[in-house]
């Protein structure tokens, strides 16, 4: 670390950098006041705290353009027990999440074929091939990437991150600590508990080393509690779509989520979801709905299709038809009571080995049909990604024993979620069309 | 099979990759590897798996499906990628195919950590096998059938050193070489010996390669290596090459004997090794067999070895080894495209 790098960091991310977004938070918030009514036409009303989310996530990716240098900073998997990390000063950034800002701004797909240039092939994970195309050079929106010091890789969502950081690891000749959480067929066991700890417990270790300091107790203790907290807000924003109609959709949740996931264990993000917590509770009394007119609700599963957010989400608000939960976003919000911040090592074993993708496909069918009663939903979209093996397998026989078993319609659409080369608008609108007739009965 | 039952034994069928064949054994499963067997109708998968996962998870289940696994006593299903975690996970949940189905996690974290959650791992496997035999576990046998593994594995190694000293061409070699997936250790080890001691004589092809990827299929490769004077002289592929694990002569327990045999075998795309670590494995096998070019074959769709293929491939290539990948489909011959890439590649050697 660099004297003056840490003077620029101070700069311009503490001092200018965050003025002037606080400055274009004010600007947006005054232009989404002055907004007439019915312009934002088939949706409801804009959330007010959507400024807030901005300067949020560009004030995370600007600690992370001016980090090298001034602070440690790890490249993290988006399941990866980050809170020690975050009490150790490291700038934390999340590859996946870089991949979804590129997928909405459309540029994923130029970054994808970059990595394919250098001999990756079309059948790895899209958010894979966006990363590599970053790495190799490609345009980011975001600007620039903070060179990691260290890579934390936790399987808990795949195994596919483990060969993507493999790679990245070799790339940039730095430490990578890999977690590895076995799968749960069934419950976990003790065994499996004790090697997720251990591995836990080294992981620190390299991470002080790497970032030239201790761990103190009371700050991992003090983060964990920060995390809990955000976790719990983030569960209760999700739970504010039970309501009819539904003031957040989980189109807006997907959105709204990135806090949750690349700032867990921040005051900050606490004190966003409150905010956010406010004004859903506000609209719920006032009755103003997420899609007016709401006339049926589902259910979404699996990644979002980054690229067709804003179009998925028109095609259904013209129908009436509102998104009202998600596998998804629920899988961040689920695992709170697992936390126990006074034990934050102890309890993170546990947690980040019970991620919806690191549970049986049994379980994921529980979990949708629990969501299902929960949100009132009239039926399920399960995006079968073919970028994520994890989440799609298995969802052939959940769409049968939901609709067999459960009464609960369910239709499979196949994308991908951040290559747009194999999605077909035309098909999508297609089924989408003969499923809602169906629903309508 | 049969002779297993009629001796008392019982049968495991058991999809890729690694898993603890001598465990198995001590508790009298012949384990029997599923490596989406050819001729298998997949129209029953098809109804259950998405078209982007790879032909073995899409045969294997539909083989089991079509009620191939009858005759066994249990499926073992090790968790090798995402592919065949969901195949194990919706047999488990979903189909239920009237045997009973078990799991094994391979580790791929390194060091003590793992090493204990392997010990713990397979003592819940064992007492898995024990519920299904009746039997308990008999830790002697198990040490007894870790020493018949690695002799079978000595002779493995012995016939890639006198590969150039048998007559086989590469299709008889694969032949005998795949018992090693259905046969007991002893029986493999006997064959082998006998081909060793019968087959004596100059190999009938010039251009040494070696062959990699997930598994030699579809036949048709090898016979389009024979014709084209190819001689495979080494295998680095998950079937074969990647599980010629350690003796581990120094563990007197027989659970930390194999689970560190498990943990310390060849570095593979599949446990999650880094790709240079690869690449230095495949440079050094390479040179302990003369080998100019290596033949990666992948069915489509396999996420690990689609990760590291291309800085293996850089890595290779900029140490003078040749690389050719083809990506097959296990259940057709193969294209005239591929053969013809191969022969193409083959004549440059």
């Amino acid at each position: 670390m660099s004297l003056l790098a840490k003077l620029r960091y101070q700069f311009m991310v503490k001092g200018a950098g965050a003025a002037l977004l606080r400055l274009e938070r004010r600007r947006s918030a005054r232009r989404l006041r002055s907004r007439p009514p019915g312009r934002d036409a088939p949706f409801g009303p804009p959330l007010a705290t959507s400024p807030r989310l901005k300067q949020l996530i560009a004030g995370h990716y600007l600690s992370g353009r001016y980090s090298t240098g001034a602070r440690p900073v790890a490249w993290v998997t988006s399941g990866g027990p980050v809170e020690f990390l975050v009490a150790l000063g490291y700038h934390v950034h999340y590859p996946e999440n870089h991949g979804a800002v590129c997928g909405i701004r459309r540029v994923a797909e130029r970054l994808c074929e970059r990595a394919e240039d250098a001999g990756y092939g079309r059948d790895i994970c899209s958010y894979a091939r966006t990363d590599f195309g970053t790495v190799l050079g490609g345009a980011t929106p975001v600007g620039r990437l903070p060179r990691p010091d260290l890579l934390l890789c936790c399987n808990n969502i795949c195994q596919t991150v483990l060969h993507w950081y493999r790679v990245l690891a070799d790339h940039y000749r730095v430490p990578l600590l890999l977690i590895d959480t076995p799968f749960l067929y069934r419950q976990a066991h003790d065994h499996e508990v004790e090697y997720v700890k251990r591995q836990l417990d080294q992981a620190v270790t390299v991470a002080e080393r790497v970032a030239g300091r201790s761990l103190a107790p009371s700050r991992l203790e003090q983060v964990a509690r920060l995390s809990k907290e955000a976790v719990e807000l983030w569960a209760r924003v999700l739970a504010a779509a039970r309501a009819r109609p539904a003031p957040i959709s989980a189109f807006d949740a997907f959105i709204h989520m990135a806090p949750i996931v690349e700032m867990r264990g921040e005051r900050f993000t606490v004190e966003y979801y409150r905010v956010l917590l406010d004004e859903l509770e506000r609209r719920r009394q006032q009755g103003i709905a997420a899609v007016p007119g709401e006339s049926k609700r589902l259910l979404w599963d699996n990644l979002p299709i980054w690229y067709r957010v804003r179009w998925l989400a028109t095609w259904l608000a013209e129908r009436g038809v509102a998104l009202v939960a998600s596998t998804y976003t629920h899988a961040w919000g689920e695992l709170a009571p697992l936390m126990d911040s006074r034990r934050p090592l102890e309890s993170a074993a546990r947690v980040y080995l019970h991620p919806i993708l690191n549970r049986s496909t049994g379980d994921k069918l529980r979990t949708i049909q629990q969501l299902a009663g929960d949100y009132s939903v009239d039926g399920v979209l399960l995006h079968s990604d073919r970028s994520c093996k994890p989440y799609s397998v298995g969802q052939l026989d959940q769409q049968k024993l939901l609709g067999r078993k459960l009464g609960i319609p369910a239709l499979v659409m196949e994308a991908d979620h951040n290559d747009p080369r194999v999605f077909s608008e035309a098909q999508t609108e297609a089924r989408l069309q003969a499923f809602l007739e169906m629903l309508a009965g | 099979m049969e002779e297993q039952h009629q001796a008392g034994g019982r049968v495991a069928a058991v999809f890729p990759i690694h898993y603890p064949r001598a465990l198995l054994q001590a508790h009298g499963f012949l384990p029997i590897e599923v490596w989406g067997p050819p001729g298998t109708d997949v129209g029953e998968a098809d109804a259950h798996l998405q078209s982007y996962v790879c032909d073995i998870v899409r045969r294997g289940l539909g083989f089991v499906l079509a009620g191939g696994l009858r005759d066994c006593d249990c499926l073992l299903v090790p968790h090798g990628c995402d592919s065949l975690q969901g195949l194990g996970s919706i047999l488990l949940d979903f189909h239920h195919p009237g045997l009973p189905v078990l799991t094994f996690y391979l580790a791929r974290g390194e060091g003590p950590a793992a090493l204990d959650f392997t010990v713990a791992e397979l003592a819940g496997l064992s007492q898995a096998l024990a519920d299904i035999s009746g039997r308990p576990l008999d830790e002697q046998a198990w040490n007894r059938h870790l020493e018949i593994e690695v002799a079978a594995e000595a002779a493995l190694a012995r016939l890639w050193r006198e590969r150039r000293q048998l007559e086989l061409d590469n299709a008889e070699l694969y032949r005998l070489l795949r018992c090693r997936n259905y046969l007991a250790a002893d029986r493999f080890r006997e064959l082998l010996d006998k081909v060793l001691d019968q087959h004596r004589g100059a190999a009938p092809g010039q251009k040494a390669i070696l062959l990699g990827g997930i598994v030699a299929e579809p036949v048709g490769l090898l016979e389009v290596i024979d014709r084209a004077g190819g001689l495979v002289v080494g295998d680095a592929s998950c079937n074969l090459g990647r599980r010629l694990y350690r003796a581990v002569d120094d563990e007197p327990d027989p659970a930390r004997r194999q689970a560190r045999r498990l943990l310390g075998g060849p570095p593979d795309a599949t446990r999650g090794a880094a790709p240079s670590r690869i690449a230095e494995h495949l440079l050094e096998q390479a040179a302990g067999s003369g080998a100019r070019a290596l033949v990666v074959t992948n069915p489509k769709f396999c996420e690990p070895e689609l990760f590291v293929l291309p800085e293996v491939t850089r890595l290779l290539e900029a140490a003078g080894l040749r690389v050719l990948v083809l990506e097959l489909e296990l259940s057709r011959d193969l294209p005239a495209a591929a053969a013809n890439r191969l022969e193409a590649f083959l004549e440059t050697l």
